[in-house]
């Protein structure tokens, strides 16, 4: 079923557009999930979270490509409870995606205040400018939270080959947000 | 930055990118299950050519590994001498870790895994972790690992582990310890223990080792060591907090440049202490290192042939 059969489901309110959104997504939303949380018990209750903020969000929302949005609102859920988790229950994988993001500081924090759109257009544009196999791993890595193994096995590239690009690819984004006058 | 407001940005990005990686290397995975098939079909069609030629001996390359490393033809008579059989098996509640075969050179090794998973437990679980040693003294080492395919029928996973080092191996002991099945992505325990194994890499060496001491802007590139599997750069003069170079590349007679899937420093880091550092890099699938031509090294193009 494609996306825009799904959605129809959700503005008809049938009872089967969960179970579509599911059966099409339900398998990388618990991937994802995974990755963040390390537990089976948060993760399906992070993808129930999802799937009923799907349900109170389209209609009004018309999300297409579907995905990106499910996506998003999957990793706020995953997100807010690893926070919630936190010290007790941090995965490993999540804690060293979280040094990697953390290690872009030099200075003060940018905080909260800082419009993230700035910085999502940012990592748009180095995207953009990136190889395929750099875009690959930076957002399987940053979005997905792929673990390093993972991202070996899915790219055939060394940890130690992606770590190093991964770690070109911030030192670029820390110079892109510091010409836009974010000091990070 | 803050994780938090990172991944606000993150959620925000273009929907192209996150569909775009949405099943990245999925057909990977895909095309090397596939790979039995294709190495079953392989296997039975030399079996035929070599029974039908009267061979008497038939020499036993797993699939899975000549398949990685493109080996094929006349290649797989050339470099029988750089594998060895290991075969060595170890069960723990039932399931079973076999270290079948070992082919490298003297600073790379490829090692061959299965895991026999038995019934009852998921097929798609992983081995937790792979601790790979080997027994030289002074020396890093550099290694990783992947499962390279999964057979449902006979329930085995093949795993490929790959190690590299500053100094020579072969000869040397090498300890492998393969700890606790776990489910995926959860990564709940589902046997505890370790299966450990030690063994002697005790293979041909097809290296060629060429000297230079020759001047690369800043640099010297003091040696060059060339096996099927590998290159490894010996350079004077990195700077410290830089142990790389910025270009690196084979040239064979052709002309052709073959694929470097993995290149950094090996061994303890440069300064005072130790001024050469070797670069090292892996190739793709294994070439001909009787066929090199040059190296091209930092845009400076190194003829070997002739030395």
């Amino acid at each position: 079923m494609d996306d825009m059969e799904i959605i129809k489901l959700f503005f008809a309110r049938s009872d089967s557009a969960v179970d579509e959104l599911d059966g099409k997504y339900g398998r990388l939303c618990r991937h994802i999930a995974g990755n963040i949380l390390h537990s089976s018990e948060d993760t399906e209750e992070c993808v129930s979270d999802t799937y009923l903020t799907a349900w109170n969000t389209i209609p009004p929302k018309e999300p297409l490509p579907l995905f990106p949005y499910i996506g998003a609102v999957l990793r706020n859920h995953a997100f807010n409870r690893y926070s919630y988790n936190h010290a007790a229950k941090r995965s490993c994988a999540c804690r060293e995606i979280e040094s990697e993001i953390e290690s872009l500081s030099c200075g003060d924090d940018i905080g909260d205040s800082i419009d993230s759109g700035i910085i999502t257009e940012c990592i748009n544009r180095l995207l953009r400018a990136a190889d395929e196999v750099n875009r690959m791993l930076f957002v399987r890595r940053y979005w997905y939270c792929d673990g390093l193994s993972e991202l070996s096995r899915r790219s055939g590239l060394s940890e130690n080959v992606i770590k190093s690009r991964l770690k070109r690819m911030r030192e670029k984004l820390r110079a892109d947000l510091e010409k836009e006058g974010i000091t990070v | 930055m803050k994780f938090n407001t990172f991944n606000g940005a993150m959620n925000g990005i273009c929907a192209e990118f996150v569909t775009d990686a949405m099943y990245y290397g999925e057909n990977r995975r895909k095309r090397l299950l596939r790979l039995p098939v294709a190495a079953l079909i392989a296997v039975i069609t030399a079996l035929i050519l070599a029974l039908a030629a009267g061979a008497s001996v038939i020499f036993g390359w797993d699939g899975v590994l000549k398949d990685y490393l493109g080996i094929s033809g006349t290649r797989e008579d050339e470099l029988r001498n750089s594998v060895m059989e290991i075969n060595q098996s170890q069960t723990i509640d039932g399931l079973t870790v076999t270290v079948r075969q070992a082919f490298g050179d003297a600073h790379t090794v490829y090692v061959l895994a299965e895991v026999r998973v038995p019934e009852g437990l998921p097929l798609d679980g992983r081995l937790q972790s792979i601790v790979v040693n080997i027994d030289t003294k002074n020396s890093s080492g550099s290694y990783n690992f992947a499962c390279m395919n999964i057979d449902e029928e006979s329930r085995i996973q093949t795993y490929l582990i790959t190690f590299a080092s500053d100094k020579k191996i072969i000869g040397r002991h090498m300890t492998i310890t393969f700890d606790t099945y776990v489910s995926l992505p959860y990564v709940e325990k589902l046997i505890t223990g370790s299966w450990n194994f030690k063994y002697k890499l005790n293979y041909a060496d097809a290296s060629r080792c060429f000297v230079l001491n020759e001047k690369c802007g800043d640099l010297t590139i003091k040696d060059v060591i060339i096996s099927p599997a590998s290159i490894m750069i010996s350079v004077e003069g990195l700077p410290d907090d830089d142990l790389s170079l910025d270009e690196f590349s084979v040239i064979l007679n052709d002309g052709s440049e073959p694929e470097i899937i993995r290149y950094q420093y090996l061994g303890n880091g440069g300064g005072k202490e130790k001024k050469v550092i070797s670069i090292y890099g892996k190739f793709r699938k294994v070439i001909d290192e009787k066929n090199v031509y040059a190296v091209s090294i930092n845009g400076q193009v190194f003829v070997l042939d002739s030395r």
